[in-house]
């Protein structure tokens, strides 16, 4: 019984998807909606096949490279962006001096949309991978750094008292104290940094690069291939959602000891 | 110089002891020249009205603040810090580290003893002998109840060889049931190891039923109001007439 209301409501969850990607089919093929520039779902998927196995040129088999260069960037802007502003999060939550020196730089940057730091990420690295990088680096970097911080000032007097009682290092009260008592924020921080990444990852091959889902979304969009750029949509979607899995299985694996996650 | 074996009892002295807190709205003095002595291996609980200043001088004691004037003398040395011979139990039952198993939370206090990982697994689980909770070892804080966590911390200190167990009441988030249970390990694991514990409470019962010795303080500033012996054999029953009979003191001394 329980087992068939568990059936019910996975299957409940795939008809509202579903009836849109009907409605769309329908409403485009039927009634012509959007002028002939919105493609019908069986069109992206026409074009998606072409894409991934086309046997290349232009939109034809090159969907593996472009996911490829596309998702090392957001990887190698991620964990720059974790490299750096983890630890230095978690040391603006536990050092006042640290708070003092950085933290209003950072509540200057911050408000600054990410991509408005394009032309600087131009200047200094040229068309190419690493103005990408770049750029998802910066955006990465504030969600992880804040909740960083955040994560670092929550630890708990008793938990830092019984360290110190119990005679641990600094050192060991970073590793077994802060940083365990951080993780629940830290990786709500990278939750986000990683959405983030995505996104600007497209943006940033819109311009700074020519390769790449971005570039290859704006390319086709030029050449009027509106089944392309709603694959490389598509595309960006679910591999967006796939990587976020990825933390919550983390998330999963790690903080099963914390309250609120577990719930 | 004394031989070092396991749990040494310390004892406390305390001399002219005054902590006063500074805030917006004046000082606040919580503790007001107190003396106070605990001999090694006794069990000694305070007990006072809420904010009499009973925690402050535990938090002294633990090295946690320091007095700001006066001595607190631990074996003789002025505490000058938390450290392994004064192990704390604190009230909050979420003091242990939720991310590190029972077993792991107990041998904490063991990372830089310089003991080989068969000796410190030998005196975690010796420790957790001690407490009832060897079954437990591999499990996590949050599937353990209130009282076994509490159990587990005093696991914690005294597998550091602590010689002083300082509790700030520590069964206070405990149901009733549970308490007397508590109570009564709590008796059981303080003659196994002839540690000095000081223990403070506002439960008359849970005082009279522990100590050798209970401190009554006055409200803020905490002084000593009177000191009862507790000449009573364990395990002691809360029904006995002599037990009455001092409970009835205590109460007085506090007001009813």
């Amino acid at each position: 019984m329980i087992n068939s209301l568990q059936q019910m409501q996975t299957i409940r969850r795939f008809i509202p998807p579903l009836a849109v990607v009907v409605l769309w089919q329908f409403s485009v093929q039927r009634f012509g909606v959007g002028d002939g520039f919105i493609p019908t779902p069986a069109e992206v998927l026409q074009a998606l096949y072409e894409w991934i196995f086309g046997s290349g040129g232009r939109y034809s088999g090159t969907w593996f490279a472009s996911l490829r260069d596309s998702a090392l960037r957001v990887a190698a802007g991620f964990f720059s962006a974790l490299l750096i502003g983890a630890p230095m999060g978690i040391m603006i939550g536990r050092s006042k001096l640290a708070a003092d020196l950085v933290d209003p730089i950072l509540q200057v940057l911050r408000p600054i949309p990410t991509a408005s730091w394009i032309p600087f990420c131009l200047i200094f690295f040229g068309i190419g991978s690493s103005a990408a990088i770049a750029l998802v680096a910066v955006g990465a970097f504030f969600p992880i750094v804040l909740n960083a911080t955040a994560g670092a000032r929550q630890v708990s007097t008793l938990h830092l008292r019984s360290a110190r009682m119990l005679d641990a290092t600094p050192w060991q009260t970073l590793r077994w104290v802060v940083l365990p008592a951080a993780l629940p924020s830290l990786l709500v921080g990278a939750r986000i940094a990683l959405g983030l990444a995505w996104m600007l990852v497209v943006i940033s091959e819109m311009v700074a690069v020519k390769s790449g889902l971005g570039y290859e979304l704006w390319d086709a969009y030029y050449y009027n291939r509106m089944d392309v750029v709603v694959a490389a949509m598509v595309t960006v979607g679910v591999f967006g959602y796939l990587s976020d899995y990825l933390i919550r299985l983390i998330v999963r694996r790690y903080l099963f000891w914390h309250g609120d996650t577990r719930k | 110089m004394f031989v070092e074996t396991s749990h040494i009892a310390a004892g406390i002295e305390v001399k002219g002891l005054r902590k006063v807190y500074r805030s917006a709205n004046g000082d606040v003095v919580a503790i007001d020249g107190l003396d106070l002595q605990v001999q090694p291996g006794e069990f000694l609980c305070i007990l006072g009205p809420s904010g009499c200043g009973k925690s402050s001088l535990l938090n002294i004691l633990a090295g946690f603040e320091a007095p700001t004037s006066g001595v607190a003398l631990l074996n003789g040395q002025p505490i000058d810090g938390p450290s392994r011979l004064q192990g704390v139990v604190f009230q909050d039952t979420a003091a242990l580290f939720p991310w590190l198993s029972i077993y792991d939370n107990v041998g904490f206090g063991l990372r830089n003893s310089g003991l080989s990982a068969a000796e410190r697994d030998e005196k975690i689980r010796s420790a957790l002998a001690l407490v009832g909770l060897e079954e437990f070892a591999n499990k996590w804080p949050h599937q353990l109840s209130g009282g076994m966590r509490q159990l587990a911390s005093i696991a914690r200190v005294l597998v550091t060889d602590s010689r002083v167990l300082l509790m700030d009441e520590p069964f206070a988030a405990l149901d009733a049931m549970t308490r007397q249970r508590m109570q009564h390990k709590l008796l059981e694991i303080w003659e196994a190891t002839s540690l000095t514990v000081v223990l403070i409470t506002h439960s008359v019962d849970e005082a009279i039923y522990l100590a050798n010795r209970v401190v009554v303080f006055t409200s803020r500033p905490a002084r000593i109001a009177t000191e009862i012996r507790v000449d009573l054999p364990y395990p002691r029953s809360v029904t006995d007439a002599q037990f009455n009979e001092l409970k009835s003191i205590a109460l007085s001394e506090l007001g009813f």
